[in-house]
């Protein structure tokens, strides 16, 4: 999933503001370009599919026809049905299940390590204990003992597990 | 770090930790002048005869007018919502900043001018002897002719419109900018209090704002909204000016409520006791203080009933506010606790403000209130309650998280000498002011009958103690920035270690129950380069 969140990502980079700005507008510079507008998640080859259309003159443009860049990428997912930016609360892989130092939770970091809180398994099920957790040394929460692993989100690395 | 860089990062700041230092020194620096003000007040009020203004009652005016305009608006409110609500609020949420970064900067910087302006009133011909609640018609151009009350009524618009882009800024933090995962019941009570004090501001400080407003055309452009020649009413600004005011009174205590939950949980090594009643409890705490304004006024001629319902409502209030008091003693019942100086303020805080809150209850009967008015009884109140509230409050925090923002420690028995100091001093000073005030001394006056010496020479008495305390905790501020780094870990060891959190698998820094202490020690400027994550 977060391979597919990098490559969105990277596409949806906005473009240039120097190359915009040579152009009188947005549909100048598309006529330039002769790229078409992205107007579902599936037709997003880069950053300049990520232009909108443009509203007919003299009407009121709707968001799907004047977002540009990451927004438009953020509404064209949603469109699709997918939460580009995983903003909705996290989802424990193995919600129920503790982690352990042979089988530890494990958390994408872009560092060596992330703060991680934990409430607990299942989920709220005691306050919230905040600590770190390590590339190379786990952390563990003082409440309930759960184990946490981060690793590293590199190019094209996975996570070890789930 | 040359000038140009400098001026780039603290005039032109978007950076909450920045801005929210700038808060401090600026608090630091109204509470120098504020308390220089209340010197002046105890010094005249030492002995009878006017013996330090010589009888200039309207300079004995101006300056209690300046002091409790300093000290609420430039003291406790920069301190509490910008200082500790700036630094601590975007690291308890996991937030990199405020959601709006340059509004905060516009919010501190109003400060400032507001600031000059309410010197200059003091300053300029007679100066603002209104009282710091700048009734009508004593504001009115008839009684203060010059410029001094405009000025101080411009201050009053400056720094509540800097409080109202404060208060959008705190709220919309608090709602977006919250890490993965954090719902609001995991939220912080800090953060909570900041958010209900947000709220307050946000809703009670465009009715002050409109009745400041009406006063300034009163006085300059011919209205009589206030005015009884012209068909006005005086009593309509009391009624604009408490709408704010009373909700104004929890915007003051409640982010101390924040900070003493904090500082309870972290000596007693146990989360705090009842999260949810807390944060139900300043909530109905803030909605209630929205519906007891009159309980100021019951001396202008309220009918009974109106009377009756002010009353019952205001006694409402002790209940959440109960709430709060049970649920740090039940933190404290059983915790492993640790008597260093956040302690030490915390239980002052918690004695201190109870005795405030019982005299609160006491004012609150609109029978005894109608002789309690404007009598010291009520001075004696709203200092136990501020002074002993709102005040050990900050210092509470200073001692709790300084050493974390700033990354020094301050010298611990200095700091003790500090809290005895000023818990000896402050009781000194407003406890006898229960006497006065029921021996029938009215405040606002600068004279009185001999029979009034002996309480208060006591009052004076505690004012240098208090003043004495302050200077100490100056001189633990500047040892703990120039040998903060010779101090060792101690201060903050000796909130966490070693505690119900005592692991030594984790990685670095320290776990916590709030997310600001697992940050690097101090916090970088950008905190999270990944943001934190709660499963």
């Amino acid at each position: 999933m977060f391979a597919l969140r990098r490559s969105l990502l990277s596409a949806g980079r906005i473009a240039r503001p120097q190359q915009v700005a040579r152009f009188s507008s947005a549909s100048a510079l598309l006529q330039h370009k002769a790229v078409k507008p992205a107007e579902k998640l599936s037709e997003v080859t880069g950053p300049e599919s990520l232009i909108g259309t443009s509203a007919a003159p003299g009407t009121v443009p709707t968001d799907l026809e004047q977002e540009t860049g990451l927004a438009r990428l953020e509404l064209l997912g949603k469109m699709d049905g997918i939460d580009i930016f995983d903003l909705g609360p996290v989802i424990r892989p193995q919600h129920s299940v503790k982690g352990t130092p042979d089988d530890p939770i494990w958390v994408p970091t872009y560092d060596n390590s992330r703060i991680v809180g934990c409430s607990g398994t299942p989920h709220g099920s005691h306050e919230v204990q905040w600590f770190h957790a390590g590339v190379d040394k786990v952390g563990r929460c003082d409440e309930c003992g759960a184990v946490y692993r981060a690793y590293e989100l590199g190019a094209d690395e996975e996570a070890p597990h789930h | 770090m040359s000038l140009k860089l400098n001026i780039q990062r603290w005039l032109f700041s978007t950076n909450a930790k920045d801005i929210a230092v700038l808060y401090f020194i600026f608090a630091l620096f109204s509470a120098m002048i504020g308390t220089g003000l209340s010197a002046i007040i105890r010094l005249e009020l030492a002995n009878t005869g006017s013996p330090f203004l010589h009888g200039n009652t309207q300079a004995f005016n101006v300056v209690i007018t300046a002091h409790a305009i300093l000290m609420i608006f430039f003291f406790v409110m920069p301190a509490l919502v910008g200082g500790f609500g700036n630094y601590l609020m975007p690291l308890m949420l996991g937030a990199s900043d405020m959601a709006f970064a340059r509004l905060n900067n516009i919010s501190f910087w109003l400060l400032v001018p507001s600031l000059i302006l309410i010197l200059t009133s003091a300053l300029v011909e007679a100066g603002a002897g209104t009282g710091w609640t700048v009734y009508f018609p004593l504001a009115g151009i008839q009684s203060h002719s010059g410029p001094a009350v405009d000025l101080a009524i411009f201050s009053l618009h400056l720094s509540g419109f800097s409080s109202l882009l404060g208060a959008i800024n705190f709220i919309t933090t608090f709602i977006n900018m919250r890490t993965i995962g954090m719902k609001y019941e995991n939220v912080p009570l800090f953060a909570w209090a900041v958010l209900f004090t947000a709220i307050l501001l946000l809703l009670s400080l465009p009715v002050l704002a409109a009745g400041l407003t009406m006063g300034i055309f009163d006085r300059n452009f011919n209205t009589s909204f206030f005015e009884y020649a012209g068909g006005g009413d005086a009593v309509l600004y009391q009624h604009l000016f408490y709408w704010w005011n009373h909700p104004e009174v929890y915007i003051l205590i409640i982010p101390g409520f924040g900070i003493i939950s904090h500082a309870v949980s972290a000596i007693a090594s146990k989360p705090v006791f009842g999260v949810q009643g807390m944060i139900y409890a300043m909530w109905s705490i803030g909605l209630l203080g929205f519906c007891v304004w009159s309980h100021h006024m019951f001396a202008v001629g309220l009918d009974s009933d109106t009377r009756a319902y002010f009353t019952s409502a205001t006694m409402v209030i002790a209940v959440p506010t109960s709430i709060k008091i049970f649920s740090w003693l039940a933190t404290l019942y059983g915790g492993t606790i640790r008597l260093n100086v956040t302690a030490l303020f915390a239980l002052g805080f918690i004695f201190l403000f109870t005795i405030g809150g019982l005299t609160g209850v006491v004012l609150a009967n609109s029978a005894l209130d109608i002789p309690f008015h404007d009598s010291y009884y009520v001075v004696a109140h709203f200092h136990y309650v501020l002074s002993m509230g709102a005040v050990f409050s900050i210092f509470c925090g200073w001692y709790l998280w300084s050493p974390k923002i700033l990354g020094l420690h301050y010298n611990e028995r200095l700091s003790h000498i500090h809290f005895w100091l000023m818990f000896i001093g402050v009781n000194v000073t407003f406890f006898p002011m229960h006497f006065l005030g029921l021996q029938g001394m009215p405040r606002r006056i600068n004279d009185y009958p001999d029979a009034f010496i002996g309480w208060n020479q006591v009052a004076s008495l505690g004012s240098i103690i208090s003043i004495v305390a302050s200077i100490v905790f100056i001189y633990v501020v500047y040892d703990q920035l120039t040998n903060g780094l010779h101090q060792g870990n101690k201060a903050l060891d000796s909130q966490f270690k070693p505690s119900f959190m005592g692991t030594n698998l984790n990685v670095e820094g320290y776990t916590g129950p709030t997310l600001e202490w697992t940050v690097s020690t101090p916090p970088s400027l950008h905190a999270f380069n990944t943001p934190a994550v709660l499963y």
